[in-house]
């Protein structure tokens, strides 16, 4: 247990080195720099330019700024946010933890939606109800986050004044009110943003877990179960699911991801101040600190998730072999 | 007395794709099995024998469809509702399966995979339900039965685990026990004892049993009745005796000959 922690920490490092890398050298070759919209103008002296970009490190040649960029990145310095005047630690420290209750709340809604989905199909297979839900589905893999957003946005929140249409809680005085008023308003401002990305998750986790179920369904314990006198709905829930459900665990994973690069989307149009928000915020102002932060985070989150899909399926399946990484 | 169950005039096909004729898997098949009776159903590999058997409990696959009659306790079973059906499957008609590895759900434990069937049929009080399960886990012969049952199916022996399936068929006294080659995968020796511990069950409870094997001498020291099925069609329906005596139609002849001339083949019949 304890080599394999290790080895998925190095692992975990090894990733983390590639990724900022890479984005570290991606962001020399993108035109601009921090200062670029604030100083390259006619009416600043060129000798103020020099100044401000000479305290930052900025007039380096760009190898001898990966050296010292890389070692106080591996002390755990992630740096100083000019565009935020932060150091980058309380840029995140603020916006990761509403992203997870973004991308959490969306991953819990979606997976029980689209399993239950999948049950109702597989009960129903072939039949117009099983027509249906996959024809939705399909929509929902086809369509893109930011699509759904948009519509979600203009008909739920500006049309039929259902949900606000931005933002991640009420203005004004709402920083007074009881907590489980501020709870609710919280909920009601997330309802939108997690309610697409949870549409994506669960048309996928649909689609996948019906084949899971109809593959398993053929299985001659399935016979056996119904030999029992078990009704249909108790031979899916109890005897197929279970069998089942393992494998879309361990996709949903791998899908994570993609449902992050999502999230920076539906972030972006909902105005959730989230990490997507951020990133996207510090990419249009070449912040190279907190782009590469965010991006790491971003990683990190789906190592992690990984691991823990990963231990789930495991549990679900003691049969599986484990150690495989 | 009158039939427990009485077959009339079944047949069943596969449904061909769209165009094709559908082919047929039994055809025109009438026989009758009172209570108690021990019959066994003799037939090789494809001659129907699974599909016969799983058209009594209803469960046949949506391609097969069934015509005919099957009466049986007082139902209908070809026209009876999914529900009426639901209700006498485990409760009066149980069955065995063969592959007992593979007719047991990987992840569930054994008592509560036996436990299932009382709970299907009215028993809602889960702790007398797994002690049920647990003496007659005993019954059925498995060593252990409280430690065994907290087990999963592929921690258990091939024997073990055909014991966990008869235990499940038998755990509500059925008036029909259908057992599709329940020793064809055991060797011998756990093959004489599970046919021990059916005939005792038998005595005990006086359920009627329809043995279905490809293998003659498992028939013979079971059933005093046996039906020969040969590519869907019922050929033979004598006392057991008089098959091996007096074989008549070709195919029970040659049957027969096969036990005379030594060991079974290794095959698993469907």
């Amino acid at each position: 247990m304890a080599r394999r922690l290790l080895r998925r920490f190095l692992h975990t490092a090894v990733i983390c080195a590639v990724v900022a890398t890479s984005v570290f050298v991606l962001m020399q070759f993108a035109p601009g720099d921090p200062f670029a919209t604030a100083l390259d103008g006619p009416d600043v002296p060129p000798s103020v330019r020099a100044e401000w970009r000479a305290r930052y490190g900025l007039d380096l040649p760009p190898t001898e700024r990966f050296v010292r960029w890389g070692i106080a990145l591996a002390r755990g310095q992630l740096g100083y946010a000019a565009s935020r005047r932060q150091p980058v630690v309380d840029v995140v420290a603020d916006a990761l933890p509403r992203t997870l209750l973004l991308v959490g709340t969306a991953l819990l809604l979606g997976f029980a939606a689209g399993v239950w989905i999948a049950l109702l199909q597989t009960r129903h297979h072939r039949r117009w109800q099983d027509r249906v839900l996959g024809a939705c589905t399909l929509v929902g893999v086809a369509v893109p986050e930011f699509l759904l957003a948009l519509v979600a946005m203009t008909w739920l929140g500006a049309r039929w004044h259902i949900f606000p249409v931005a933002g991640i809680g009420s203005l004004g005085d709402a920083a007074g009110w009881p907590l489980w008023e501020r709870m609710i308003d919280l909920a009601w401002h997330l309802a939108l943003p997690a309610g697409v990305l949870a549409l994506a998750v669960a048309s996928r986790v649909a689609r996948h877990q019906r084949a899971a179920l109809l593959g398993v369904m053929r299985e001659d314990f399935i016979r056996t179960a119904r030999a029992k006198g078990l009704g249909e709905w108790d031979v899916l829930r109890r005897h197929a699911l279970p069998n089942a459900i393992g494998p879309v665990i361990a996709l949903l994973g791998l899908a994570l991801p993609s449902l992050v690069g999502g999230a920076v989307l539906v972030e972006r149009i909902f105005g959730w101040p989230g990490m997507g928000q951020t990133l996207f915020d510090a990419l249009l102002a070449r912040d190279y600190p907190l782009v590469v932060a965010a991006v790491l985070v971003a990683t990190l989150l789906a190592v992690v998730a990984r691991t823990v899909t990963d231990a789930i399926a495991n549990a679900v399946a003691p049969r599986r072999a484990t150690g495989a990484m | 007395m009158s039939p427990l169950l009485a077959i009339c005039g079944l047949s069943v096909d596969a449904a061909g794709a769209r165009g094709t004729p559908s082919t047929p898997i039994l055809r025109d098949i009438s026989f009758g099995m009172r209570p108690g009776e021990t019959v066994g159903l003799l037939g090789a590999s494809g001659s129907g024998k699974t599909s016969l058997a799983l058209a009594v409990l209803g469960l046949l696959p949506p391609a097969l469809r069934a015509h005919g009659a099957i009466h049986f306790d007082g139902h209908e079973m070809l026209s009876a509702s999914r529900g009426a059906r639901r209700t006498l499957r485990g409760r009066r008609v149980a069955m065995v399966f063969q592959e007992p590895l593979s007719a047991l759900n990987p992840r569930m434990r054994i008592g509560a995979q036996v436990a299932e069937v009382a709970l299907a049929h009215g028993e809602h009080n889960t702790q007398r339900a797994a002690r049920t399960a647990l003496d007659m886990l005993a019954r059925a012969g498995l060593t252990d039965a409280e430690d065994q049952a907290r087990r999963l199916p592929h921690e258990l022996s091939g024997g073990e685990r055909q014991r966990v399936l008869l235990a499940m068929a038998m755990l509500l006294a059925p008036a029909l026990l259908i057992a599709d080659e329940p020793t064809s995968s055991l060797d011998v020796t756990v093959q004489a004892q599970v046919l021990a511990l059916l005939r005792a069950e038998q005595r005990q409870h006086g359920m009627a049993l329809l043995l279905v094997s490809h293998d003659l001498s498992v028939i013979a020291t079971t059933c005093e009745r046996t039906l020969v099925l040969h590519d869907g069609r019922l050929v033979e329906d004598v006392p057991t005796r008089q098959l091996i005596v007096a074989p008549e139609h070709p195919q029970a002849r040659a049957l027969v000959a096969a036990v005379r001339r030594g060991p079974p083949p290794l095959e698993h019949g469907t």
